[in-house]
């Protein structure tokens, strides 16, 4: 227990190495997931082949929550805009839009996009409910312009709007958000704890690793020891931060069963990091190999494994890559249990991160080297 | 009593051979000095009896166990000071030793007392609360000695333990091992300053290239390897056919001359300092000062490797 507690008061007697470990992976996560939420601008193409009051109004409307481009009533163009992406969504006022609708008519207000986002039912659903709101008054005052347009006036007053204020995520937004964010937390997980196990290099360079070796403290106690102080950093690092961030940014990692489920996964993965971390340590001379081995190792590991981008977004041989990495089997195992499926359903991947952990853990413990530097 | 036994220990670093074949023993109360040179396998060697070296070939036995087997029940005898100075320098003094009697299995009052005991023999108790990044290099030292004698080692190994410290230091270093030897501390000493294992050693291995090249006591090693006399004499002129005529004399083995010093070395069986004087005066040599040298570990060393220690 020596080693242990000594290692806790070298890593916690360090303020910095706190604010590296739990400030710097929350604001990091805070930092991501804002600019990977951030509103995206969307650009709208009105034809307005009525140039009325009416669609003046829809359309000031539009330019609250979007770009507004105007285009003539050109379907070859407008088509060609959209599968440009110069514009998302194309809105088309058909001519006598506003004289159609004080006849009670009830024209409907055409709308195209060539992606099924639901990022945009915002603005739809902003359409709809003014073309829907027209359309009534017009079946209530058939043909009255003045009392329309009074209903009109008292409708932009807000006495009868009804304010849109969020479109509440689907549960599986909710959970591609929680996953995103343990993908950022094993970003910076992994170069934690490989900065973390450095202690064991300090030990090296010091020659206090030496010393140590010729007491009859054993190889394998030394390692075990330093181990288990890593795992207990990683437990607090873990259970602070997936307490801490969703009361600063949108996000939800469950509660209860799912929670404790979720940092069970967070923490065996932890497990395998600083096992990965221990290993370099292990068996490089100083900092600076140890640096250039965490380089080469974390990068595509946190890359292939879908911490950095979505792995769908990378091309099928890679994904196949991707898939023997720690980080896949981590990000995995977290959306099983995020949707509730249960740490059973997450068993092989939580097998592989063991297994990982065992096999760098037992070739650091039991491979002989000269413990001189 | 053998403390030590090395049994033709080898230990090779791929193609490399930094311990050649050493056969050693250590008596039980014995202080003894492993002298060569930089690089002459003396760390290494210690490295492989302390067991942060893998053996190549050979065998070690330390009290009667053999280290490859019993290297636990050894350690907890064992102190060992290494050349480096090797704690937690952001830790006080006294939490550092404290640190260094845990890992020997020391625990509450016993290792309290055994901590006051090593900072008080070295001489650190009064500043023990300071922060030993703060320490001079002397106190560093110190320090270093104090976390390997925490718990009483029966066999301690000192490796360098005097590298880079002012003389004052060195002195109450040596102080401290003697007194540590003389509590019934085997000491295991190793340096590559001659004087110091003059001062504190009974008995000495020189080494060089892994092996040791020869072993006794420091007159065993004098008388067995030495047999000139050195005699440095100041001149006030001298030319080259005298200093030829000098190196004619019999008995006299060299004649070296650096400005006006001429170093003689001669057979002392066949003709004496004095006889050697007369003969000097006699070819009318403006003679302003002679220092007779007394051979020591140096003149060991080089009458065996023909180089100096420090070369």
């Amino acid at each position: 227990m020596t080693i242990l507690l000594n290692n806790l008061r070298r890593i916690f007697g360090k303020p910095l190495n706190i604010i590296l470990m739990v400030v710097v992976p929350i604001v990091l996560n805070i930092f991501f997931i804002s600019v990977t939420n951030m509103e995206n601008v969307y650009v709208v193409g009105v034809i307005d082949c009525d140039d009325s009051r009416l669609t003046q109004i829809i359309t000031d409307k539009l330019k609250e929550n979007a770009d507004i481009v105007y285009f003539e009533d050109d379907e070859m163009r407008i088509n060609s805009a959209l599968l440009n992406g110069e514009i998302h969504l194309a809105v088309r006022f058909a001519e006598n839009y506003e004289q159609d609708m004080i006849a009670g008519k009830a024209p409907q207000l055409e709308n195209y996009t060539i992606m099924e986002d639901e990022d945009y039912e915002p603005i739809r659903l902003m359409l709809s409910s003014y073309n829907g709101a027209f359309q009534d008054f017009g079946k209530i005052f058939k043909d009255d312009a003045e009392k329309f347009n009074q209903a009109v006036d008292k409708y932009l007053d807000g006495d009868l709007s009804a304010e849109y204020k969020t479109l509440g995520y689907s549960e599986q937004e909710k959970v591609s958000r929680a996953v995103s964010s343990l993908g950022y937390l094993a970003m910076g997980m992994m170069f934690l704890m490989s900065f973390a196990t450095t202690l064991l290099l300090e030990d090296k360079v010091t020659r206090v690793y030496s010393r140590l070796l010729t007491t009859p403290v054993s190889r394998a106690s030394y390692l075990i020891q330093h181990l288990i102080s890593y795992v207990i950093v990683a437990a607090l690092q873990v259970v602070l931060i997936i307490n801490i961030l969703p009361s600063v940014v949108d996000i939800s990692f469950g509660s209860g069963q799912t929670l404790f489920e979720v940092i069970v996964v967070t923490l065996i993965f932890a497990t395998s990091c600083i096992a990965i971390g221990l290993t370099i340590s292990r068996f490089s001379k100083n900092n600076v190999v140890a640096g250039a081995f965490v380089g080469l190792v974390n990068l595509p590991v946190l890359m292939l494994g879908g911490c950095m981008w979505p792995r769908e977004l990378m091309p099928e041989a890679v994904q196949k890559i991707g898939d023997f990495m720690p980080t896949t089997w981590f990000l995995s195992a977290a959306e099983t249990v995020l949707y509730g499926e249960g740490l059973g359903s997450a068993k092989m991947e939580l097998i592989y991160l063991g297994a990982l952990a065992v096999v760098l853990l037992t070739i650091s413990f039991t491979v002989k080297t000269d413990d001189k530097c | 009593m053998n403390i030590i036994e090395a049994s033709r220990l080898v230990k090779k670093y791929k193609n490399t051979v930094a311990v050649d074949g050493i056969d050693l023993t250590v008596k039980e109360g014995e202080i003894f000095g492993l002298l060569g040179p930089n690089g002459a396998g003396k760390s290494t060697f210690i490295g492989t009896l302390v067991g942060t070296l893998q053996v190549t070939e050979g065998s070690v036995r330390i009290f009667d166990k053999d280290i490859s087997k019993e290297s636990a029940a050894i350690k907890k005898d064992m102190g060992y000071v290494p050349q480096d100075l090797a704690f937690f320098e952001k830790l006080s003094a006294y939490d550092n030793v404290l640190y260094w009697g845990r890992l020997y299995g020391l625990r509450g009052s016993e290792l309290k007392k055994a901590a006051q005991e090593a900072l008080e023999f070295t001489g650190l108790w009064d500043r023990r609360k300071e922060q030993s990044e703060k320490f001079s290099g002397g106190m560093k030292r110190r320090l270093n000695i104090a976390c390997a004698i925490v718990h009483k080692p029966k066999l301690l190994f000192m490796d360098e333990p005097t590298v880079g410290v002012d003389p004052q230091s060195r002195n109450n270093i040596l102080d401290t091992i003697k007194d540590l030897n003389r509590n019934g501390t085997t000491v295991i000493y190793t340096s590559h300053y001659m004087e110091e294992v003059e001062a504190i050693c009974d008995r000495v291995g020189i080494m060089d290239f892994g092996k040791i090249i020869a072993l006794g006591t420091i007159d065993e090693l004098i008388s067995a390897h030495v047999t000139d006399e050195c005699a440095i004499i100041e001149v006030e002129d001298i030319d080259l056919q005298t200093i030829e005529a000098i190196k004619r004399i019999e008995g006299v083995n060299s004649c070296e001359r650096e400005d006006k010093v001429l170093t003689l070395h001669v057979n002392p069986g066949m003709i004496t300092m004095m006889q050697l004087l007369e003969k000097l005066i006699a070819k009318k040599l403006n003679i302003q000062a002679v220092n007779i040298e007394k051979p020591n570990l140096e003149t060991v060393f080089l009458m065996l490797t023909g180089k100096k220690l420090r070369d």
